[in-house]
């Protein structure tokens, strides 16, 4: 009996003590300000719709989580900040694209328990200057970390998604 | 008293819809476009921290069937079924839990349900990328140990080595301790309850580990092992691990059976190719000359085993994907004192990322007077 009371006590005293905030890298804003010299620009939105939408579900392999998606433009750069879930909670990343290319990849939001190497520059520089190809698939080789399946695999394909909407605006 | 229940319902649900809305403020906002300050804009990103508490659930499953045939007897078991849920309580404590169905049917008489716990833990983030795990949480050991859905290794039945001499699936209850670096370093310790050999599982030998394993139906001893490893994931497409177990007394009795594992893997992938070994090793201390489980003069107080896995994948434009792969796998533990050696080679093949259709050969070298078999298994699997 003796290992249950301790494993409850302990956990009272987590409940007691946890308190709120999350893992966030970088604010949403800054990866916006960063990517056009210290300025956002308007807010532009795409609509998921007809060829858009089917593409768009294609490549998440399931429709994504909004009809309307926000991105901001300078010039031939593009923002995308997007979410999609690793293994239990959305990822938040940003996207710079330019000329149909990405130029940086930055985990804005963590919330997965599991999965953390793809917070890390090692795993996001293999982005860099990745492009769209035949079957929208992305042209850079993108190794998986064993344990971060999920979470590989979701940024990727975002990473894809980010192309291919960049590609129709 | 009916009425009450219903007004508490219809009042927590009138809640729970107020907060959803107003959840969905920014994000409503930021959708319709235009001129949007910074603090809008992360306001729309960031969890709202009035989640409904249908929200801060997650459910998952994996499963798979399995068909074994050739020297065996024939087979067929729907081998596991497993649900997978997890609680968001605040943005840093989650509660995880799976539970198991293992052999829903089998036409095995002498194979019965089972109805088991595989985690169940809460895990707090602690910052700087540091995180506090305590209840029943998968031993940091090997590779199959902690991921194991049927979507993401080959062979219908997981490797010998990582059944017998580590005997996943490995729940213990205690606390673990993780840390990980910028530069793709992690380390892990834990502190947790042991496996429990005694006399009802001493085979040929020397001790069956696998048999040991206490699950949730023992609470002896805990905090009679510690498990440390380091793992490195900093180059893109390789992973290294090494872990070390030191077990006070794997009797969890008077006798002086210490015990010590000591394993290490590695996983390498470029492109399609993938390799992957491991090795794995069990010094058990004190024979039965002085009350222990290991017989003197069998030296089977060292228990071990590696494999190697060669592998190739495709992967096509349409989600499907399929992949061969050859194992080697050497052991020594107390059902094979003398050693035994297994070559397979097989197929999956990814209809969808979250399936998997699986065919394999395996032969069996088995020393110690017994015969060796070619068994063909088959298997699907599914994970989400």
């Amino acid at each position: 009996m003796k290992l249950p009371i301790t494993i409850l006590t302990i956990t009272l005293a987590f409940l007691a003590w946890a308190h709120g905030g999350e893992q966030v890298f970088k604010q949403p804003s800054e990866f916006i300000k960063q990517s056009f010299g210290g300025k956002i620009p308007e807010t532009s939105v795409i609509s998921l719709s007809g060829d858009i939408k089917s593409r768009a579900k294609n490549i998440m392999a399931h429709n994504y989580r909004e009809s309307r998606v926000r991105y901001w433009k300078q010039g031939s750069r593009s923002v995308w900040i997007l979410e999609e879930i690793g293994k239990t909670e959305p990822i938040t990343t940003g996207f710079l694209v330019e000329n149909g290319r990405i130029k940086s990849v930055e985990i804005l939001i963590y919330r997965e328990s599991h999965g953390w190497e793809v917070n890390k520059p090692f795993f996001t520089k293999q982005f860099s200057s990745a492009s769209l190809k035949e079957g929208d698939q992305i042209s850079a080789d993108i190794k998986n970390i064993a344990g971060a399946t999920l979470s590989v695999r979701a940024v990727t394909k975002l990473a894809r998604l980010a192309l291919y909407l960049d590609s129709q605006v | 008293m009916k009425s009450k229940i219903s007004s508490t319902i219809a009042a927590a649900l009138c809640i729970a819809a107020v907060q959803t809305a107003s959840a969905h403020t920014f994000r409503e906002r930021l959708a319709e476009g235009g001129r949007l300050s910074a603090e809008d804009i992360d306001a729309a990103f960031a969890t709202p921290q009035n989640l409904a508490w249908y929200d801060r659930f997650t459910f998952g499953s994996y499963g798979e069937a399995h068909f074994n045939t050739g020297d065996v007897a024939d087979k067929f078991d729907i081998h596991r079924i497993v649900l997978f849920t997890a609680y968001e309580f605040t943005d840093k404590l989650i509660f995880v839990s799976e539970v198991e169905l293992e052999h829903l049917y089998s036409n095995d008489p002498g194979t019965d349900l089972v109805w088991e716990l595989e985690q169940a833990y809460f895990e707090l983030d602690l910052g700087n990328d540091y995180h506090l795990q305590a209840g029943a949480f998968l031993v940091p050991v090997g590779i199959t140990n902690e991921i194991h859905e049927p979507t993401t290794f080959y062979g219908v039945e997981r490797n010998a080595i990582e059944t017998e001499i580590l005997p996943s699936t490995w729940t213990e209850f205690g606390f673990l301790l993780r840390k990980n670096y910028d530069n793709g370093l992690q380390w892990d310790f834990a502190v947790h309850r042991g496996l429990d050999v005694d006399a009802r599982n001493v085979n040929l030998s020397g001790p069956d580990l696998r048999n040991g394993r206490q699950k949730t139906e023992g609470f002896d001893d805990l905090g009679s092992a510690a498990t440390a490893r380091v793992r490195y994931t900093g180059i893109n497409g390789l992973e290294l691990a090494a872990s070390i177990q030191y077990q006070d007394d794997i009797t969890t009795g008077g006798a002086d059976n210490n015990a010590v594992l000591t394993t290490a893997h590695f996983i390498y992938t470029n492109g399609g190719f993938g390799l992957r070994g491991l090795a794995a090793n069990w010094h058990i201390g004190g024979d039965t000359s002085v009350g222990g489980v290991t017989q003197a003069g069998r030296e089977i107080d060292d228990q071990f085993g590696g494999y190697i896995e060669p592998s190739y994948k495709w992967s096509f434009n349409n989600g499907m994907a399929v992949g061969v792969f050859a194992r080697a796998m050497h052991w020594r533990n107390e059902d094979a004192p003398d050693g035994q050696t297994n070559y397979q080679a097989g197929f999956n093949f990814w209809p969808t990322e979250n399936i998997v259709v699986k065919a394999d050969w395996e032969h069996e070298d088995r020393a110690n007077g017994r015969s060796n078999r070619d068994n063909y298994n088959f298997g699907v699997g599914y994970a989400f």
